[in-house]
Order: structure tokens, then C-alpha cells, then sequence
């Protein structure tokens, strides 16, 4: 009799306790993601399982086809899908957001009362830093991504070249570098007794246009005012020479079709196989060395050694040239990455209580370095873990990137120490290599009303003026009608309107 | 017997072989017969009771385009609203032609759609014949199996994607390396660099989308091919006519309900372009010959999301499909009896 | 075939060998990019790809072990495989139902109905509303008919099959109509043994379409298991590339990418099955069947 006492005691304290969890189950929040993953998670993924318990939400992912993200985000909006948390690529998509009325308002202080760390980290010393790009009529409509450390695109010279022709260093001024160039044209460097080398494909260009100060795709500051690099005069003097180039043969006829041949974006055919010497083609991740087994990125890098061995061991890596003004600079990133903001889903506008748990959720998931490792990694010790001599988090047991999306990870938001941390060898070879020197960056950091109108003739324009151009089959004083008919065919008006905008930044 | 006398006495063969039953002949003649259209006054529904064993075989067909091409249809109304994702496609404000203006505005629409129409008149010039004759020399090949190998290898290019065949062309064209150029250079010419030139780029496209799809294109007429009665082609032999009297007098008369109906497509289909492979293969230099109206509009629409001039495009391009169909049906009809309508 | 009793005229003799060699040099022209993605996705890893090869120093099949590796080409294959199969039977049975009446002049309205049908060629909804009506209209969301039933009717495949019917004698249908059959059982037993190149015709074709469509696959099922192969094949090849628009990111800068290899072996594997479909299809392409049926 006792024993069953006790049996049915038990099974009674059982049922409450079952009762109480799934109590706490049900109040559990449910949060639908929109943002990108590498590969389509599964619903009933383990690592999505343990974010859910750990943070005590249902995260419910809701996947958006990564090749065909626009189509596959549309239809969902179309549906009414619309997510708690949106990646939104690229601002002036966040400005086709907000006037579609897809997103939740994101006040400042809403914001620093739940997500104090995110905050801090998104809003540094100036209250409204950041948070201004994402600013819309006095408005807050989402969190940016701050880029941390600030590179332009690896600068390569044929090292092996430079040297047999004399030169002990890669070029510094533009003088030097037109030495360069037209040595390595004429002087047949490569040795094989043909006139095959030329200097620089596209991606070479670039920084003749900054070493007059002035990139052709860029808004940049002259004087206080917002003004677009295509139509200033320094850039007629760029023209100029990189016409007289064309026309000596440094420049590769073949320049138009693109240095790459197909395959992975950013390898350079034309340098691998010794075409160029010089190219700008790939980040410092392409070209970094592999540093640690299971460093990931470094193609540039792993092809090279496959193809020219020689190419890779004596490369040189250079600096923006300095034109004749001591000017010079390449693209490097703006203060925001425009490409990726996040937005949150108009629905939780309605309901602040349950927006403020968001907030508070991501919060703390990014608000420590584990934490956020977690966020991207999965569980430790199952997916990832540090590793014994450097330190770093990698993943482990044959995982990949792709493999613990499919297991549904909830990322966080990462900040630059976080991305420091993890990438410390490629961070400082990009220093060394003094990637971040001479970067000149785009100063206009929001998409104009104007923007959709005028933008794509605006740039076609200039690509197939810029292009004749360079080819000689327009004189170099057609710039100045390009400049004319640029303003006249709304150029006038973007104008107008970037600095309309720029005007309202506190500097 | 003179060639010129061919055509007729291969007609008058014909004629005199196709045997129809006595019977019908002769019911026929007595009138009232099942063979003969109704008389036009007929009520509406009495013909359709009439003919009621055939039109229940259509009607599956008619449900069919009711739920799932006339329903979707009321999206249309897209093309002149302002669409909005969250007001949905009955509560976005109308905004009249406003879609249309932006379209016409555009500063190269005239420069581009006369890309478009030139490229693919090109294509529909030289694109529309090359199965045809594709077809019929393949139908002259006597071995079976080389036949089949060779069919399945011109079938294959039709499978792989611009993306893929883009990457391949540019190297196979390039003015360096290609061995085009390389075999123009040994003749000694001077390399041309065919995708940078804005003479040669038309050119490229039409001869690459020929390669593409010319394969693919001969399996309607080798169907066709294989319905013609092969007693015409005995008793023509018989009579002396040579390979090339057959293939004028016999075959390509029996092809011509396909090739109507293909041509009035391909004349419809003007104002379309490929935009994968235009996409893929083009470049700064060629844009005043090569931009056409699917990679002009691409972003606005697509990228900005603004689909109301998306919807826009669309409906502008049908109405000129539309337009040039029904325009070439009705020269069809002129001359044979095969068009749509 | 009806060459047999051709006279072997130097004249003759002399096209043939020029029809040849033609059919020779189309292969060769043709076939360069196959051969060339096949080369390529033998290609081993350590062999570096800016370098161009006719073939490659070092043959491995490492990518197609790759690529078949991924958990979900089983589920792909026997989506697509599915999927092809039973839409290509409906397919086929309905536009040979639609296009029979269309051809017969005496099919009341037919004009009517003719426009009726050609009309949605040139006028749709466009994406939007196509989705919005298969999915909350018609239910179809996540349904393995959505990918079947909306493709129902290719209009232009099921014309061309209207105008090979009307292009059949008439005698056909009245030696049927005679004998008092209904228009079904003439279509089944008159038309259909005669058509047999047409069915094929369009078999191919909507095979074919079958085979490569993925966007509705992609549009309407959400869970992994259930996309057809070109979509897994498609996502192979996005997942080892990052030219996205998110350059930059950090998340974009730790993952590795799939060479080039991998996307020519995803490219072989999707196209080689169709392929070989056609010798397959190829003996009902075959003449003379109008004859049978008309003696006697």
C-alpha cells in the first residue's frame, strides 16, 4: 500500500513538473528569421534546438533562397510572411522597405533599454552615430553593420618582373609606376623572347584615377560638398593618361571581358598566367597565406601556388600611387557595410513587448565572445571548438560552414573585436601589407529618392563614355560633354539631393 | 519528260493515290452527311449539343486555363499600381500609366529596343531556316546509328546554360588565346576581338544562339518528316525525280503547317530577348548594340523590387507579341491554311 | 526509310559525302563544351584552373563524390524523377485532349476557343499573382501537384500538336465516324497510333521542361527534402560561392569555396540523365504510319 503511495505521489509530482515546463514552454516567444544562410536549415536541426532552449525562444527560421533572393523574399512578402528579423540587402533596399511599410520604427532608446551592448556597439560616443545611415525622415528603422577595419584591395606587382627589370620596390608614385609599366611592356620580362606582357588589366585602373584624387564610382567630399568622382575634372587628367597607356599597349586590349575568365570571382587569369603585372583583383582574404590547418578563404592564394609558384613567391604588394598632387587611394569599405543591414518586421512595431525580447535575445547572444561563437559555430565540443595552439574557434569533426547552417545556427550580431579575434593572422597580414593605406571610401551612405530614376543610365553612361574613352574611340575631350549631358540627365538632381542629405550629418 | 512538268505530275501522283473509302464518296454526294460543316445558322447551343462527344473532350482544357492562367490574370492591373507588398494587389493605388511614362522616359528606351528588335530579327533570320535545313539533311542520312549520334550530340548544347557557355566563349573568342583568332593570326590577319567590338557582337550573339539551339529545333520537323507517306517518294523515284524534286515537291509542302505555326511564333517572339545569354556575354563596350530591354529593366524591377514596373515591361512587350502574331496569322492564312486562327 | 530505290547518281553519291562530313564537323563543333565541363569536373584538385588544359594532367572523380555526397541528391533525384514522370504523362494526355477538338473545323466556337487559349500566351499575371493564386486560391502550396498541375498546358507545345493533327487527312476521322465511333474513340484508336511522332515530340519536350524546372520547386516547398535535383545542384554550387552582394560580411569571409570542378560535375550530373532519354524516344519517330490506316 505504501509503495503505491508512493508510486502515485511520484507520478503526480511528475505530471506537475511536466505540466510547469510545458507552461514555460508555451510562454515561450516565438521569433521567425529572415536572413541569409549559406544552405537550407533543417526544421528540426540540433543546433536550432539548443539556441531554442538555451535562450528560451522558438526560433523559427524561415529560409530565402540565396541565389534568388529577391523573387524568393517577395513572394513571402507577398504572402504576408514577413519576418521578426530581416537581413536587408543593401540600403536602398531598406529604403524600399520602410516606404512598403515592411519594417518596425527601431527608436534609439528602445534600443539602448534592451540591448545595451549592441547599443554601445552600434552607437559608439556619438548618440546617433551609426544608427543615422539607418535614418530614414527622422527614424530609426534598423541596426547596421559597422565595418571594422577599413581595406582596400590587395595591390599585387610581379615582384620577379620588377626586379630583373631594375626595380627594387613596387611603385610608389605614379611616375614610378608608368616606368614600371612601360618597362615591363617593352622589356619583355617574363623572358620568352615575345612581346606578350602588358601592365595592367582593369582592376589596374583604379588607382590612376586616385592618384588624382577622385574615384569615378564614388561620392566623396570636396570642400564640404558631396560631389560624384566621374565628373570631376581631376578625373579628365586620369583619362588622359590611361588613354596614352592604351594607346602605347600597357593597358590589355582584352580588358573589357575582365581579368577573371570565369571561375572564382576574384583570381586574376590574366596575372596567373603572366599576362599582367600588376592586378587589384581580390580582397586580403583571397591572397592571404593559409595560416592554420582549416583557415578558410585564401583561393587567390591556393591557385597561385597551384599555377605560377614563381608569381606567388615575389609578389610585391604596393600602396595607392601618389599622383602629381601627392594624392592616391583605392576603394576600400565605408563606415557602414551598405550591403547588409538588419531590419526588424513591422508586425513587432505593434507589439513591444514582444520586440523588446528580441532585442534582449540578441543581445545577449552577442553580447559575449562565446556566446556569439556559439551563434555562428553551433555547440561546442559537438561543432566547434578552440583550437589547441592558436587559439581560435574553428570548426571540428568535419564540419563546414554549409554543414552547421543546415543544422540551423541563429547568428548574432558580430562586433570588431569578435571579428579580430577570430581572423587575428588575416587582420594583421592585412596591415602588413598596409592594405589600409591611401583607402578612399564613399561618403554617401543612403540610396536617393532620385537614385532608382537616374542611376543605371547615370552609370551606363559612364562606363561606356569612360570605356571609348580609354580605347580611343572617342576623343579625351568628350569627357567634357559626358560631364554636360551627366548633369543633364539627372546627374543635377542626384547631386542636389546627396547634399541635401549630407548637410543634415552632424560632422 | 521535262523537269519543269515535275511539280504537276508529282501533285497528280499524290492525288491519285490517296484512297478514300467508296463510301464516303458516295454518301457525300447524297448530302446530308456527317463529313460536311453544319450549316451556319444553327443556334449556338444546338451545335455544341451537336458536336457534344467533342466538346467534352475539351472541356478539361477549358478548367484548366480558367484556374490557372485567367485566374492569375488579375494581377495584370500590377502594371499600372504602385504595388505594395502589404496592401496586397487589390488595395495598391492605382497610379495609371505612371509605369509606362518611367519605361518610355528612360534615356536609352528608343536605343534599346531597337537592340532588341535587330537582334532578334538577326536570329529570326538566320535562327528560323537552320533546323529546317538541319533537319532535312539529317533526314538524308541513311545510317541509322550515326544518324541517332549525331542527333544527340546537336541536342546537347540546348542543355547547358548561358552562365556555363559564357565562361567558354569568352575564352574560345578571345583575341589572344582563342583559336579562332589563333587560326586568323597563322592566315595572317589581325586578330578581332569579337566580344569588344560593337560590329561583331550582334554577330556573335546570333551564331552562338544558333549553335545553341539548332540541334534542339530540328525535333518538331524530323516529326513532321516521319509523317509523310512514303509511297510519294516511291512513285516519285519511279517517275526520275531527283533528291532535291523530293525535298522541294514533297517535303517541304508536307512541313508547311509546322513551319507556319513555328515562323508565326518566331515572328511573335521579336520582341523577346535571351536575356541569360545577353547577360552573360556582354560588356561596357558593346551596350550601344547589346543592351536590350530585358538587361535595361532587370534592375529596376527585379533588384528594386518595383514590381508595378516589372508588371509594366511585361505587358508593353505582350501587347507587341500579341500585336505581331496576330498581324503574321493573318498573312499565314493568305497563303496556306495553317496559321492559329 | 525510302532510299532504297534511290539511283546512285555521282550527283547523289557526291551530296551524301558532303552530308557527312557536315554532320561530322556539327558534332565536333557541338560537342566542345561538353567535353570540356566533363574535362573539367575530372579534374583533380591540385591542378591549378587558371591554367587551360585540353585534358587534365591529373583525373580524379573526387568532385562527383562531392557533389553525390550532399545529403540531399537522393531526395533530388527521385523528386525530379517523379515529378518528370507523372507530369509528363498528364502533360502530354492533356494537350493531345486540347489540341484534338482545336483541329477539327467543325469544333464549335472554335475560333472562340482558339483565342481563348492563345491569349494566356501573351497575358499572365506575371510571379506575383501566379503564386498568390496557386498558393492561397487553389492551396497548392506545398502540395506535390503544384508542380504538375499549373505547367499543365504548354499553349505553344499543345498548338503545334493541333496543327499535326489538322495536318492528318480528313478520311481518317470519317472512316471512324462511319464504323459510329465516338470523337474519344477516334482519337484513341484512329489518331493517336498515327501521331506517334507528335506524342513523342511533345513527351520530349515536356520532359525536358520537367526535368530542368526548379523555380516552382523552390517558390513552393520550403523543407529540404522535397526540392527537385536542379534545385539541390543549383544550391551546391551557390553554397561554395560568395559573389554575392554581401562582399565584405564577416560571416562571408570564413567560408571556403567550391572550385570550379564541383560546378562542372553538378553541371554533368544534371544534363547526363536527360540525355539519355532521347535514343530512348527515338523509335517512335518513326514513318509511314498514316498509310496503314487509310487501306482498307
Amino acid at each position: 500500500m505504501k509503495r503505491l503511495v508512493c508510486l502515485l505521489l511520484t507520478f503526480i509530482i511528475l505530471l506537475g513538473v511536466m505540466q510547469l515546463t510545458a507552461l514555460a514552454e508555451e510562454e515561450r516567444i516565438t521569433i521567425t528569421i529572415m536572413r541569409d544562410y549559406i544552405a537550407p536549415p533543417e526544421a528540426d536541426g540540433e543546433i536550432l534546438k539548443y539556441m531554442c532552449d538555451k535562450y528560451n525562444v522558438n526560433f523559427e527560421i524561415i529560409y530565402i533562397e540565396r541565389g534568388n533572393w529577391n523573387e524568393s523574399i517577395s513572394t513571402k512578402f507577398a504572402k504576408g510572411e514577413i519576418g521578426d528579423i530581416i537581413d536587408v540587402k543593401g540600403l536602398d533596399l531598406l529604403y524600399t522597405y520602410v516606404e512598403q511599410g515592411l519594417l518596425a520604427e527601431l527608436p534609439p532608446d528602445f534600443l539602448k533599454e534592451n540591448a545595451p551592448f549592441l547599443y554601445n556597439e552600434y552607437v559608439k560616443e556619438d548618440e546617433t552615430h551609426a544608427l543615422r545611415y539607418t535614418t530614414i525622415d527622422g527614424k530609426n528603422y534598423g541596426i547596421p553593420n559597422i565595418t571594422g577595419n577599413n581595406f582596400h584591395n590587395v595591390i599585387a606587382w610581379r615582384g620577379d618582373w620588377l626586379t630583373k627589370l631594375g626595380f627594387d620596390k613596387a611603385p610608389e608614385t605614379l611616375e614610378e609606376m608608368e616606368e614600371a609599366l612601360y618597362a615591363i611592356v617593352q622589356q619583355d620580362p617574363d623572358g620568352n623572347g615575345i612581346n606578350d606582357t602588358y601592365g595592367i588589366g582593369e582592376t589596374g585602373m583604379e588607382m590612376v584615377y586616385g592618384a588624382y584624387g577622385y574615384l569615378p564610382e564614388l561620392w566623396q567630399d570636396r570642400d564640404g560638398m558631396l560631389v560624384y568622382g566621374a565628373v570631376q575634372p581631376e578625373t579628365k587628367q586620369a583619362l588622359t593618361k590611361l588613354a596614352q597607356w592604351y594607346q602605347d599597349g600597357i593597358i590589355d586590349p582584352e580588358f573589357v571581358t575582365g581579368e577573371n575568365q570565369g571561375g572564382y570571382y576574384a583570381i586574376s587569369h590574366s596575372f596567373n598566367n603572366n599576362r599582367i603585372g600588376l592586378t587589384c583583383l581580390g580582397a586580403y582574404y583571397h591572397w592571404k597565406p593559409v595560416f592554420y590547418p582549416g583557415d578558410s578563404k585564401s583561393e587567390v592564394y591556393l591557385e597561385l601556388q597551384k599555377a605560377n609558384p614563381e608569381a606567388l613567391e615575389t609578389i610585391m604588394y604596393g600602396t595607392p600611387v601618389t599622383g602629381p598632387e601627392g594624392k592616391s587611394g583605392m576603394e576600400g569599405s565605408a563606415v557602414i557595410n551598405a550591403a547588409s543591414t538588419v531590419g526588424f518586421g513591422i508586425q513587432l512595431q505593434e507589439d513591444p513587448e514582444r520586440f523588446a525580447k528580441v532585442l534582449q535575445v540578441y543581445d545577449a547572444m552577442s553580447s559575449t565572445y562565446e556566446n556569439y561563437i556559439e551563434s555562428i559555430f553551433g555547440i561546442r565540443g559537438v561543432h566547434w571548438d578552440y583550437d589547441e595552439t592558436t587559439g581560435f574557434p574553428g570548426l571540428i569533426n568535419g564540419n563546414d560552414s554549409k554543414s552547421v547552417a543546415r543544422l540551423g545556427i541563429v547568428s548574432g550580431f558580430e562586433c570588431n573585436e569578435y571579428t579580430y579575434l577570430r581572423a587575428k593572422p588575416r587582420i594583421d597580414w592585412a596591415y602588413e601589407k598596409k592594405l589600409d593605406v591611401g583607402v578612399l571610401s564613399n561618403q554617401l551612405l543612403v540610396p536617393l529618392a532620385s537614385a532608382a530614376d537616374y542611376q543605371d543610365e547615370l552609370d551606363k553612361l559612364r562606363d561606356e563614355t569612360f570605356t571609348k574613352i580609354i580605347r580611343g574611340d572617342l576623343p579625351v575631350d568628350a569627357f567634357d560633354d559626358f560631364v554636360a549631358e551627366w548633369y543633364r540627365l539627372g546627374g543635377q538632381q542626384l547631386t542636389d539631393e546627396a547634399n541635401e542629405w549630407y548637410a543634415t550629418l552632424e560632422k | 519528260m521535262e523537269k519543269s512538268w515535275m511539280p504537276i505530275r508529282i501533285i497528280f501522283f499524290i492525288c491519285s493515290r490517296v484512297r478514300i473509302p467508296k463510301e464516303v464518296l458516295v454518301l457525300s454526294k447524297a448530302g446530308n452527311t456527317v463529313s460536311l460543316p453544319p450549316p451556319k445558322k444553327t443556334g449556338i447551343l444546338s451545335r455544341y449539343w451537336k458536336y457534344r462527344s467533342l466538346v467534352m473532350l475539351f472541356l478539361p482544357a477549358i478548367l484548366y486555363y480558367i484556374l490557372f492562367k485567367y485566374l492569375p490574370i488579375f494581377g495584370v492591373q500590377i502594371a499600372f499600381k504602385k504595388y505594395m507588398f502589404r496592401l496586397g494587389i487589390w488595395g495598391s493605388p492605382w497610379v495609371g500609366f505612371e509605369n509606362f511614362e518611367k519605361l518610355f522616359a528612360m534615356n536609352s528606351f528608343w536605343e534599346v529596343l531597337r537592340n532588341t528588335f535587330m537582334i532578334s530579327g538577326l536570329k529570326l533570320l538566320f535562327g528560323f531556316p537552320a533546323p529546317i535545313l538541319l533537319a532535312l539533311l539529317l533526314n538524308e542520312i541513311r545510317n541509322v546509328v550515326f544518324k541517332r549520334v549525331v542527333q544527340t550530340i546537336s541536342y546537347l548544347p540546348h542543355f547547358l546554360s548561358w552562365v556555363i557557355l559564357s565562361g567558354i566563349f569568352i575564352q574560345f573568342l578571345s583575341p589572344s588565346i582563342g583559336p579562332i583568332n589563333i587560326f586568323i593570326k597563322a592566315m595572317g590577319g589581325r586578330p578581332i576581338y569579337f566580344l569588344g567590338e560593337e560590329e561583331w557582337f550582334r554577330s556573335v550573339l546570333v551564331i552562338t544562339h544558333i549553335w545553341k539551339s539548332v540541334g534542339w529545333g530540328t525535333i518538331v520537323y524530323l516529326a513532321a518528316l516521319t509523317g509523310i507517306n512514303p509511297e510519294y517518294y516511291e512513285a516519285a523515284y519511279i517517275d526520275g525525280a531527283t533528291r532535291w524534286h523530293c525535298a522541294r515537291y514533297i517535303t517541304l509542302p508536307s512541313l508547311a503547317p509546322v513551319i507556319t505555326i513555328m515562323l508565326i511564333f518566331a515572328v511573335g517572339g521579336i520582341i523577346e530577348d535571351d536575356f541569360n545569354q545577353i547577360y552573360n556575354l556582354y560588356s561596357e563596350a558593346v551596350y550601344s548594340v547589346g543592351d536590350v530591354l530585358s538587361t535595361y529593366t532587370y534592375r529596376r524591377g527585379l533588384v528594386k523590387m518595383d514590381y508595378g514596373f516589372a508588371s509594366a515591361v511585361d505587358l508593353f512587350k505582350n501587347v507587341i507579341a500579341f500585336v505581331l502574331i496576330v498581324s503574321t496569322n493573318k498573312i499565314a492564312n493568305r497563303i496556306n491554311d495553317y496559321g492559329i486562327w | 526509310m525510302q532510299r532504297r530505290f534511290i539511283k546512285p547518281t555521282p550527283g547523289s553519291r557526291l551530296f551524301d559525302i558532303f552530308n557527312h562530313l557536315f554532320m561530322v564537323l556539327l558534332c565536333l563543333a557541338m560537342i566542345y563544351p561538353i567535353f570540356y565541363l566533363a574535362m573539367l569536373s575530372l579534374t583533380a584538385s591540385d591542378v591549378p584552373l587558371t591554367k587551360g588544359y585540353l585534358i587534365p594532367p591529373h583525373v580524379s572523380l573526387e568532385n562527383y563524390a562531392q557533389v553525390m555526397s550532399n545529403h540531399y541528391i537522393g531526395y533530388g533525384f527521385v523528386n525530379a524523377v517523379r515529378r518528370t514522370l507523372v507530369g509528363t504523362a498528364f502533360s502530354v494526355a492533356m494537350m493531345l485532349l486540347t489540341a484534338y477538338p482545336l483541329s477539327k473545323k467543325y469544333f464549335p466556337g472554335r475560333r472562340f476557343w482558339t483565342g481563348f487559349v492563345v491569349f494566356t500566351m501573351f497575358f499572365s499575371g506575371g510571379m506575383i499573382p501566379t503564386y498568390l493564386t496557386n498558393s492561397q486560391v487553389l492551396g497548392l502550396d506545398g502540395s506535390f501537384w503544384v508542380l504538375i498541375l499549373p505547367g499543365l498546358i504548354n499553349t505553344y507545345n499543345m498548338l503545334i500538336a493541333r496543327n499535326f493533327f489538322m495536318g492528318l487527312p480528313e478520311e481518317l476521322t470519317e472512316s471512324g465516324r462511319i464504323d459510329g465511333a465516338g470523337e474519344l474513340r477516334i482519337l484513341l484508336a484512329l489518331i493517336l497510333p498515327v501521331s506517334l511522332p507528335i506524342i513523342a515530340t511533345l513527351a520530349l519536350w515536356s520532359a525536358v521542361s520537367h526535368w530542368n524546372a526548379w523555380f516552382d520547386s523552390m517558390l513552393y516547398f520550403s523543407d529540404p527534402k522535397q526540392q527537385v535535383l536542379q534545385l539541390v545542384l543549383r544550391r551546391i554550387v551557390l553554397e561554395g560561392s560568395d559573389d554575392m552582394m554581401n562582399l565584405g560580411s564577416a560571416a562571408d569571409e570564413m567560408t571556403t569555396v567550391n572550385p570550379e570542378t564541383i560546378k562542372a560535375a553538378t553541371t554533368m550530373v544534371a544534363t547526363i540523365p536527360i540525355v539519355l532519354v532521347y535514343p530512348f524516344v527515338q523509335k517512335y519517330f518513326v514513318k509511314g504510319m498514316v498509310v496503314g490506316s487509310l487501306k482498307g
